[in-house]
């Protein structure tokens, strides 16, 4: 092949090769703007917008931007786009028709954003995992468990499970269930956790805590004691209450009621041979 | 160098006011009520702070400082509002208002960078009042729970170190009768001043206009109904507007738990 000097000099200098030098500026500005739009979005509503829309809002512009500058880019290399928005189409059915599971998720996961239930930074419960909603993304919700594990969840069984939103209200109420011996005066008892709850810092004066008497059988009476408490303090609540409540019993005398069986000495005949063990 | 806490917040001349700096090699103790004792080392930049116990006399916390920047121990307002509960039943008629003053705890912080730009290093307060929530579940504010008696009282001749008092005005401007259950105080938004014998925040009026519509809510500029030469000690928590239409009464049946 005969290549000499004019020809790469044509070459490069051709009309194409000043579209394929265009599309790459076009592409490289078209990014950089693209990132500082997001950047810049991401700034100013850093004080006004909660986390999760911040997210929204930086997906949109990187989506939609760079669906723009494809176009722009595809255009000035010459590309067909009415042709190619056609193929798009089809493929986009052939693709649709084999992923009905991706987009089913696609479409759950909106409806669940329109939802609200919950947002990056929540701890949710969902079945038997617990953890802080960490990422949603297009097709699932990745959350992290309270021991360091990622957990993704798609949508599609968010949208048909039960999703519990544990830290969606600023205060939580903290239900302490216990039994007590049948000797306890129940008067006293209720005075001992109404002051546990007093001076414990981080127990809310109001709501009120509540005392409430369950059940009896033959195991003791039934007790639950609820408090009120801020939602970040759940752990410093639980230990320090719990330790209170079982300090106080103690010093009280209340005893805890465990499980027993009674038996009736009375009942028992003492002249009675014992039995000759099976030979 | 021991520092009396008097002079710390009833001290309105210039000589007092550098008593509050805490300058380099400078170790100032200061006691609480309830006995317990704070110090305060200064060495070059480096700041100790901390309760000290019978144990041990060090105190734990370390901050570095900018060799630069003044440091200075002030009073200080609890961080979250309060929320007012009248030692005895209370009612206003339409149109009636109460002329009070409440008393409210002071704490002590250390503060860099006073003025321009003030940093709260550390803060101690002697006494911490149990917590409560101002609000529904679902929407509401932490608060402090704090009893007063809401009933005419006039502003004190003299505080204690470790008090201030707010002038506060409550106004009845609904056609109903308000059954005062519990308001709140957002003290983080107020000043504090002193004239020497008595340390108070700017005065506060609230405007009640039904149980379901927000109150007005004014903050004045100044205490009012002091006299003297008026020395401000601590600029607000918070940033301030003047006047705003914020709920600031509650009442049982909306705060009850089922």
């Amino acid at each position: 092949m005969n290549i000499n000097k004019d020809t790469i000099i044509a070459f490069f200098t051709s009309e194409t090769w000043h579209h394929i030098g265009r599309a790459i500026l076009y592409y490289i500005v078209g990014i950089v703007i693209i990132r500082l739009t997001a950047f810049l979005m991401q700034r100013a509503t850093a004080q006004k917008v909660n986390r999760q829309s911040r997210m929204l809002i930086n997906k949109a512009i990187t989506y939609v931007g760079t669906a723009i500058l494809l176009v722009v880019v595809l255009a000035e290399v010459g590309v067909n786009l009415t042709a190619l928005l056609g193929a798009a189409g089809i493929l986009g059915l052939a693709v649709g028709v084999a992923s009905q599971k991706s987009l089913g998720n696609i479409l759950s996961g909106l409806f669940l954003l329109s939802e609200k239930s919950y947002e990056i930074g929540d701890v949710i419960k969902v079945a038997d995992k617990v953890g802080v909603v960490h990422d949603i993304d297009l097709l699932s919700v990745k959350i992290r468990t309270f021991d360091n594990l990622l957990v993704r969840i798609p949508h599609e069984t968010l949208i048909s499970t039960e999703v519990t939103n544990i830290t969606r209200f600023p205060i939580r109420r903290m239900d302490f269930e216990f039994r007590v011996d049948y000797s306890t005066d129940l008067n006293n008892l209720e005075t001992l956790l109404f002051e546990c709850s007093t001076e414990n810092s981080l127990c809310l004066e109001e709501p009120k805590p509540f005392f409430h008497l369950n059940d009896w059988n033959s195991e003791g009476i039934g007790v639950k004691f609820g408090i009120w408490f801020m939602k970040d303090d759940y752990i410093d609540v639980r230990n320090s209450m719990f330790r209170d409540i079982y300090r106080r019993l103690t010093e009280e005398g209340i005893r805890l009621s465990l499980p027993r069986i009674l038996l009736d000495s009375s009942m028992i005949d003492t002249n009675q041979e014992p039995a000759e063990p099976d030979q | 160098m021991a520092l009396k806490r008097n002079g710390i917040f009833n001290s309105p001349s210039a000589a007092e006011e550098k008593r509050c700096l805490l300058e380099a090699d400078d170790e100032y103790r200061i006691n609480f009520p309830d006995g317990r004792e704070l110090k305060l080392v200064r060495h070059g930049i480096e700041l100790r702070s901390g309760l000290v116990d019978e144990l041990s006399d060090e105190a734990k916390d370390i901050t570095i400082l900018d060799s630069s920047s003044p440091l200075m121990i002030r009073p200080i307002l609890p961080r979250l509002p309060l929320v007012l509960q009248s030692e005895s039943d209370l009612r206003i008629l339409p149109d009636a208002h109460i002329k009070t003053s409440v008393s409210l705890p002071l704490g002590i912080a250390l503060i860099a960078k006073d003025k321009e730009n003030p940093i709260i290093i550390r803060e101690f307060h002697p006494v911490t009042p149990s917590k409560t929530w101002f609000g529904t579940p679902d929407d509401g504010e932490a608060a402090y729970s704090w009893k007063t008696a809401l009933n005419g009282r006039p502003l004190p001749s003299e505080t204690g170190p470790w008090e201030a008092v707010c002038p506060l005005i409550v106004k009845n401007n609904s056609p109903e009768i308000l059954e005062f259950q519990r308001m709140i105080l957002r003290v983080p938004e107020l000043s504090l001043f002193t004239n020497g014998r008595i340390t108070a925040t700017n005065s506060v009026t609230i405007r009640f206009r039904g149980e379901t519509q927000a109150s007005q809510v004014t903050f004045e500029k100044k205490p009012e109904g002091i006299t003297g030469s008026i020395v401000k000690l601590a600029e607000p928590r918070v940033p301030v507007d003047r006047a705003l239409l914020r709920r600031s009464f509650a009442f049982i049946k909306t705060i009850s738990m089922s």
